[in-house]
């Protein structure tokens, strides 16, 4: 919902928020009750025949929040407050995170996903981002390589120090003057594999910018991994565990998440093709017996799940294969088993042979 | 009719009389008239019931049962003695009643008539012998009576006439212990007599009180009335077909004086009457109010006893500013009908009363009231922008000047706390839409009206 700028200013979002106070007092004073109608976007439903429009980015229905019921008349009350904290922040022109927001309140809020919630419903109402109400998540992600870019008058020169890891910035809507020669982006799904290539110097030998979400990416990463890929046009490749946990990652860097998909078109990055590690390299790289563990019920319930999305069946059916591959084989692997070669296999061997052969789906 | 004590023979008699004034449809006056018999030894009394209905045809009398118990054999003789006249009647007709006799056929026996000298009226007395106690008898038949006022019945004067043994006569050493003539106009319907009866009997703390307790309340504003009513079959107004029930919940004030007769426990009193007579409630009817779902007005009920003809509904959960007597009259009806009328008339009381009787989803739903009022206001008052504050206080009804933080969030608390309780009134509205849309499978699978249907929980989205 990143939409024109113009639409975005504090301005026009603090004009939203009266819209909104003046409609609740309005109904107050009719003796109605309150009503927030609050789209619902999906961004991937269960037909696994992929016939669907989940892929539109329009709303799939629409939640009325009204006082009617005593959970609504709770989500209301969490909305207000954190609408509240969104004005004062606007209007201050303050920035506060997810993390500070739940503390204002804590004994009502209770748990840091109610707020999470509260402000994508706030922003589906307001029709902007996250980051247009001035709630910034804690960055979590790392980049190095082959970039230099500035945010907010503070430069970040990767290129001086490619095997560097620098911190993701937090405000992407302010990273400007990008400039790279790299040849490609690598986004690996956990850090422990991002500070092995940092150690063996991959950006040294490769020119790419080699990124990582520590796990599930937050928004932060993701935007910026976006706004890379729109800036730059570089082909971009992701390193995951071949798990379900992999595979799920893997699928929110290319699709989005389903709690955050009123706002998929603007953290999805379509280009993004999987570089491994595919069920198939267990024997392609001779993993041992002892490397590969067993596909627990959790992993098999999660992974059926994950079959059923649509986008897999309609947008990536070599994706869904290879998944079903890994359900049928029943066993997975972790990226750091390729060190069972060498300590440096993953960079030196295993990474530059899968781009140079196009290894990747 | 099962006569165990000289107070339940007392109690029948003053029910046939009530009887025959309710046929005659017209003004009338029933005297209980208790009197000392000069030197007796042990000292008995004579007690008559007289009323000025219709003629008596012995019939019903015959038809009293006795019971065998000790108690009642010492101090009655088992005879009943008659008069009566029927306007169309010349003479008066006179009969004494052995209710003691097995046989039936033998327990009447009339008495020489006498001439009414052409006079024109119709009333009956009945009276009896008994060594109970005057004091006793008195006192019991007093609050039957105080009782029976409830109904207000629009057409009948009662009193009691009391003489302790004075030579001079009754009329003139009489002590007129009670007499009750009603206030309402005789077209008004009975419904609306016994709304003012129990309405004055929940002013004086349940006939504790001779008046109303000014103490506790000052108007009558403070009693929450609702009203139900069914016919049964009968759909005419003396057909005896019908049931009424009222309920009133009585708002009692903060500063309630500690000598103040005041019930404060979690009880509601039921005053039953069949055929306008106090009576005993049956366990169908205690269970048509077991089986009310209580939750839909805020109430959970603990328990509901029924021990020597009073009935009391225990609640868990009473607000402390509440206690509700509810009152029935009616005649012999299905439990679920019964359970239909009271329930209309909760459904009243809640209709008519903003905020009484809310649903417990509704109170719970108000419970976010302040905290929700507390942030509204502050997105008002906290906003830089002038005119939009201004909009905003418009729409609340208050003026610029009332821009206070505590003005407003009241304004806006009290705005939601109607609503809600407007929303749960039109759901109960709905719903009873429904009901009388399928009346007919209702009235015969009753608990399906009651259902409410608890909302389920609204997931959050998951990753």
């Amino acid at each position: 919902m990143e939409g024109n700028d113009s639409n975005l200013q504090p301005f026009v979002l603090l004009q939203k928020i009266k819209e909104l106070t003046r409609s609740i007092l309005g109904d107050l004073s009719s003796g109605q009750l309150p009503k927030l109608f609050i789209d619902r976007f999906r961004n991937y439903c269960t037909d696994a025949s992929g016939n669907c429009c989940c892929s539109l980015d329009i709303p799939k229905g629409r939640e009325i929040l009204s006082l009617q019921k005593e959970c609504h008349a709770r989500r209301f009350d969490i909305l207000l407050r954190v609408l509240l904290i969104v004005q004062q922040l606007l209007q201050e022109n303050r920035h506060a995170s997810k993390r500070d927001i739940y503390y204002m309140h804590p004994s009502v809020f209770k748990d840091q996903s109610v707020v999470d919630h509260a402000i994508n419903g706030i922003s589906i109402l307001l029709e902007c981002s996250r980051h247009h109400l001035h709630v910034v998540s804690v960055g979590n992600g790392l980049v190095m390589g082959w970039l230099r870019f500035s945010e907010a008058g503070r430069i970040f020169d990767c290129i001086s120090s490619p095997n560097t890891a620098q911190p993701i910035p937090v405000n992407v809507e302010d990273v400007k003057d990008l400039i790279t020669v790299a040849q490609y982006i690598l986004v690996v799904e956990k850090e422990s594999v991002f500070q092995r290539l940092s150690n063996d110097q991959f950006c040294k030998t490769n020119r790419c910018i080699v990124m990582t979400g520590r796990g599930y990416p937050d928004v932060s990463t993701r935007r910026f991994l976006h706004l890379l890929v729109g800036k730059l046009h570089l082909p971009v490749y992701c390193l995951v565990d071949c798990d379900p946990y992999g595979f799920d990652i893997l699928s929110i860097y290319r699709f989005g998440s389903l709690q955050m998909a009123y706002d998929a078109k603007f953290l999805r990055v379509p280009e993004i093709r999987w570089l491994g590690a595919f069920p198939s390299d267990a024997e392609k790289y001779c993993l041992p017996q002892q490397c590969l563990l067993p596909l627990t019920t959790e992993d098999k319930t999660r992974m059926e799940a994950l079959l059923l999305r649509c986008y897999l069946q309609r947008e990536a059916p070599d994706w869904r294969f290879e998944l079903e591959l890994l359900l049928g084989r029943g066993y997975k692997f972790e990226l750091e088993a390729l060190s069972v070669h060498s300590i440096s296999f993953l960079s030196e061997k295993y990474l530059p042979s899968k781009i140079r052969d196009e290894q990747y789906i | 009719m099962e006569i165990s004590s000289i107070q339940s023979l007392c109690e029948s008699l003053i029910y046939y009389s009530i009887q025959r004034c309710r046929i005659l449809d017209d003004l009338c006056r029933l005297s209980v008239a208790l009197r000392h018999i000069p030197d007796s030894n042990p000292p008995i009394i004579r007690v008559s019931v007289s009323d000025t209905g219709v003629g008596s045809s012995f019939e019903e009398i015959q038809e009293l049962r006795c019971s065998l118990n000790p108690f009642l054999t010492e101090k009655w003789d088992g005879i009943i003695s008659v008069a009566t006249t029927n306007i169309s009647d010349a003479e008066l007709h006179y009969a004494n009643v052995k209710l003691k006799e097995v046989n039936l056929s033998k327990r009447l026996t009339r008495l020489p008539s006498s001439s009414k000298n052409e006079a024109k009226f119709s009333g009956t007395e009945v009276s009896f012998l008994t060594s109970e106690r005057l004091d006793d008898l008195l006192t019991k038949i007093t609050f039957f009576l105080r009782k029976m006022f409830v109904l207000k019945y629009p057409k009948v004067a009662i009193e009691i006439l009391v003489n302790c043994g004075s030579p001079s006569g009754l009329d003139q050493d009489s002590c007129i212990m009670a007499i009750e003539c009603n206030s309402l106009p005789l077209s008004a319907s009975y419904v609306e007599c016994l709304r003012l009866g129990l309405e004055n009997y929940v002013l004086q703390h349940g006939n504790r009180r001779d008046i109303v307790c000014n103490l506790c309340f000052s108007s009558r504003d403070q009693l929450k009335v609702g009203v139900g009513q069914s016919f049964y079959s009968g759909r005419l107004r003396n057909s005896g077909n019908n049931l009424d029930a009222v309920i009133i919940i009585s708002e009692a004030q903060e500063q309630v004086s500690s000598s103040c007769c005041m019930r404060t426990n979690d009880q509601t009193e039921i005053l039953y009457f069949e055929n306008f007579i106090p009576s005993s409630i049956s366990e169908s009817y205690v269970e048509a109010f077991t089986s009310i779902k209580w939750e839909k007005y805020g109430l959970t009920l603990k328990r509901a006893s029924n021990q020597d003809g009073h009935a009391l509904l225990e609640w868990d959960n009473l607000p402390p500013q509440v206690a509700e007597p509810p009152s029935t009259r009616n005649y012999k009806v299905p439990r679920s009908l019964s359970r239909k009328v009271i329930t209309s008339a909760l459904n009243e009381l809640k209709e008519k009363n903003e905020g009484v009787l809310l649903s417990s989803h509704a109170v719970k739903i108000c419970n976010y009231a302040p905290d929700l009022a507390k942030t509204i206001s502050r997105l008002v008052l906290s906003s830089n922008d002038l005119q939009f504050k201004g909009e905003c206080l418009s729409l609340l009804g208050m003026q610029v000047q009332e821009m206070e933080d505590n003005t407003v969030e009241r304004c806006i608390g009290e705005k939601i706390v109607s609503a809600v309780g407007m929303n749960d009134r039109k759901s109960q509205r709905n719903k009873e839409a429904a009901s009388i849309l399928f009346d007919d499978y209702c009235s015969q699978n009753v608990d399906y009206l009651d259902v409410d249907y608890e909302d389920e929980e609204s997931n959050y989205v998951d990753l």
